[in-house]
């Protein structure tokens, strides 16, 4: 989503006209990143826009934040300082940012970046909604807050501007994840802040490797009363394949328990979305024949796992899986998720409906050249079987003398699926791309489709964008709501971008 | 406007930019300061410098904006005093121009508005009814809307505010006035103004703002121009809604800028369905 709605942003700096908004005048600087703000529910609420407005020193700089609203109406904006480093053999390109949104506040992960994507010197910054202020700079290192760390680029001060990564959380508060070793030593540790960075609490969840290796952490889900981690064992500077599951007590911070997927031995879980639900919670997951370092082995693909936990107790409450095979008698798929002529699934979502059942977003895909292939929308029953089928037929991509693992052809945005809305009330709108992935050929970079699911109906619809003046890209935008930029042939005539209600 | 003085008053205000060759000299006044020394200097002088250009262009550049501004408003001023002048030869009524600008000063308010009984009494039928969900507004999570241009939005207003230049005309005011009514042509020039901006809007694409001020007066006067409009507009939309280009045609919703009304009539137009629309069309038709 990231890299879509980079894309989208960067347009921003152009001139939109009549009822739509004149984003060019948001800002006289240089566009460098932009990020949206997503709520609990996965819906866009805003956005947020960095400029480069002065360098008022050596690899130092003002930047202009803009803040937008769904509407894309101007909510705030503000100059902070920030640095960018630069030498002979390495550059910062930009400063990149990051957010999450929790407790009224935007949490800012900001770092340099060079053009190759590689970031440096991350450090953190909040903007309170409420008031609009946006802090100083903070990293989280040796155990503790520095506010307004001195920054210093040259490499002797490289560790001293490192931080620990911190992520937000709503109804608890900024949780920073210690796991280098620094000056408190090798143990890794969680510490939970207030809104003036008083520690609320402190956990130490790892003092030695156990017999799985190490390991690291990454947040699944949370709630006022628990934390939930994804976690993947490492050993040696590589995955290995164990895979669990970790949940904190989020008012003391007490480790509840961990829980480790059933026969490792044998195969590979992944969480692909998960659901708190009072003091419980629901895991949804894809799993595979083992592979050699934890992931999903995307050859021999098994299935769907459902798992419901106590939050407490770690007691397994449900524990389901269902296989690939039991989708054979309604699209020509095998025991290893291979569809015929398309290739394996991968799978992007599994949205748990309020009425038990489960919508799973697979997309057909070949590691070897990188191919995607059509997109498939099933519905799961409340007992766990394949109910319905829809197959969303799409341009098939091709990158040839490529070769990649399902990640990191999520990562690099290389699949045709790009995101769902909840409409509440167990609808949905599901948004994919029909294009030719860096095509000219203008009929085949303005198709644009979408699913819907209402009244327990999959429907879909193509559109196709091509206008005989202009070429139109489309993305998702607030709830029930397209993106359309459309650039014209007309070299004076400025692209615009609006806001378009999915007709369904 | 209200009567045939203030559009009088406007003929004269208008006269006067022209006998003050206010355009001329704005004209000018622009291509000299595109040459002038002061901004050939000031250009090298900021292109030499390694930090800190952007704001030292931005400042100069706001400055030149500012003085062009200040300018502007002057001449307004100017074509106030001498446009009253002109009209105070006309025997009308000498308190209009004021009257006048006090309606310039409230125009941007929203005189009427559309509440969902409205659009009940409007659009619904025995057999047809509105869903309430084609009212829902969903929540921002922004309280505070506080942005702020890097200029003074009052330093680059191109008239002065309408307060101001009601003062400078009173004191021209004397004692002597004279009554004078509208004459039945106004009254008829009014009526098809009021008329032609509506179809204007119609023309243009406006069909979101062009339908909502149609349904306004509709609401009052029944009139069947009005309900033409009304049936028009609503036939344009619904095939914007299929085209996925009503955004092109209606206004986007805006918590700041657009009245509570407004963005219930936004709303209502994109989440009714087309099948709806078709319903309503043909009570129009």
């Amino acid at each position: 989503m990231k890299k879509i709605v980079l894309v989208v942003l960067l347009v921003f700096a152009q001139f939109v006209e009549a009822q739509m908004v004149e984003l060019s005048k948001l800002s006289s600087g240089k566009l460098y990143d932009s990020d949206v703000i997503k709520d609990g529910k996965n819906n866009i609420k805003g956005y947020l826009l960095l400029f480069e407005s002065d360098k008022i020193k050596k690899e130092t700089y003002i930047l202009e934040y803009v803040v937008l609203d769904e509407n894309l109406t101007k909510v705030t904006n503000g100059y902070i300082e920030e640095m960018k480093y630069s030498s002979l053999l390495l550059k910062a390109d930009k400063v990149t940012v990051d957010l999450i949104l929790y407790n009224n506040k935007l949490l800012l992960e900001l770092n340099d970046c060079t053009k190759d994507g590689e970031k440096l010197f991350r450090r953190y910054r909040t903007l309170d909604l409420s008031n609009n202020k946006m802090s100083n700079t903070f990293i989280f290192r040796n155990g503790k807050i520095e506010n307004n760390p001195e920054f210093d680029r040259s490499l002797k001060n490289f560790e001293a501007n490192q931080t620990d990564k911190i992520i937000g959380l709503d109804e608890v508060g900024l949780v920073a994840i210690k796991e280098e070793k620094d000056k408190t030593g090798k143990d890794k540790y969680l510490v939970c802040l207030d809104d003036s960075f008083n520690q609320k609490w402190k956990t130490i969840y790892e003092t030695s490797k156990n017999q799985y290796g190490f390991k690291e952490l990454e947040i699944l889900n949370s709630s006022n009363n628990f934390i939930v981690f994804s976690n993947h064992y490492t050993k040696g500077g590589y995955y290995k394949p164990v895979n669990s599951v970790v949940v904190f007590d989020a008012i003391t911070g007490k480790l509840n328990y961990e829980f480790l997927f059933s026969n490792q031995d044998k195969y590979s879980h992944k969480v692909v979305d998960s659901y708190i639900q009072d003091n419980d919670m629901i895991l949804l997951g894809n799993y595979s024949k083992k592979s050699d370092y934890g992931h999903i082995n995307d050859q021999e693909n098994l299935g769907l796992f459902k798992i419901k936990l106590n939050l407490k107790t770690g007691k397994t409450l449900e524990e389901k899986f269902l296989n690939w095979t039991e989708l054979s008698s309604k699209i020509e798929i095998n025991k290893y998720g291979e569809i015929k002529k398309e290739g394996f699934v991968f799978v992007h979502d599994l949205i748990q409906l309020n009425n038990g059942k489960i919508i799973a977003i697979c997309e057909a895909f070949k590691g070897s050249p990188v191919t995607t292939n059509n997109i498939y929308f099933l519905e799961i029953s409340e007992k766990f079987s394949f109910n319905k089928v829809l197959t969303a037929e799409k341009f098939r991509n091709k990158f040839p003398g490529t070769s990649a693992h399902s990640n990191q052809i999520k990562e690099f945005g290389a699949f045709d699926y790009m995101d769902f809305q909840d409409l509440d009330d167990d609808e949905f709108l599901f948004y994919f791309s029909d294009n030719e992935k860096k095509s000219k050929n203008r009929n085949q970079n303005t198709k644009f489709g979408i699913v819907s699911y209402s009244d327990e109906e999959f429907n879909k619809k193509h559109l196709n964008l091509k206008t005989d003046i202009s070429t139109i890209f489309a993305y998702p935008a607030k709830k029930g709501y397209m993106m359309l930029i459309e650039f014209f042939d007309a070299k004076n005539k400025s692209s615009q971008i609006r806001l378009e209600k999915v007709n369904m | 406007m209200d009567s045939e003085d203030e559009l009088v008053f406007v003929l004269c205000h208008e006269i006067s930019h022209q006998e003050l060759q206010h355009v001329k000299k704005e004209v000018e006044s622009f291509v000299n300061l595109q040459s002038s020394e002061e901004v050939v200097n000031k250009t090298k002088e900021i292109k030499k410098l390694k930090y800190n250009r952007s704001r030292a262009a931005n400042n100069f550049l706001l400055k030149l904006n500012y003085k062009n501004y200040f300018h502007r408003r002057k001449k307004e001023i100017e074509a106030d005093s001498l446009g009253f002048n002109f009209y105070s030869k006309t025997n009308r009524n000498l308190k209009k121009p004021i009257t006048l600008l006090e309606k310039l000063n409230e125009s941007n308010k929203e005189k009427d508005s559309l509440i969902v009984q409205d659009y009940k009494a409007l659009f619904e039928t025995e057999t047809y009814k509105l869903k309430n969900k084609y009212f829902e507004i969903e929540k921002s999570i922004f309280n505070r809307y506080d942005y702020k241009p890097a200029y003074q939005i009052d330093s680059l207003k191109t008239h002065p505010d309408c307060l101001t230049r009601i003062k400078k005309i009173e004191k021209f005011i004397k004692n002597q006035n004279f009554n004078s009514a509208s004459s039945e042509e106004f009254l008829e020039l009014k009526k098809n103004a009021n008329y032609q901006n509506l179809y204007n809007l119609y023309l243009s694409g406006e069909f979101g703002i062009c339908l909502y001020e149609s349904l306004k007066i509709y609401k009052k006067s029944n009139d069947l121009f009005y309900k033409d409009l009304i049936f028009l507009n609503l036939s344009e939309i619904k095939k914007a809604k299929e085209n996925q280009t009503l955004s092109k045609h209606i206004p986007q919703v805006d918590y700041i800028y657009n009245s509570v009304s407004l963005n219930r009539f936004i709303n209502l137009m994109n989440n009714i369905r087309s099948s709806d629309l078709e319903i309503i069309i043909q009570n129009f038709k």
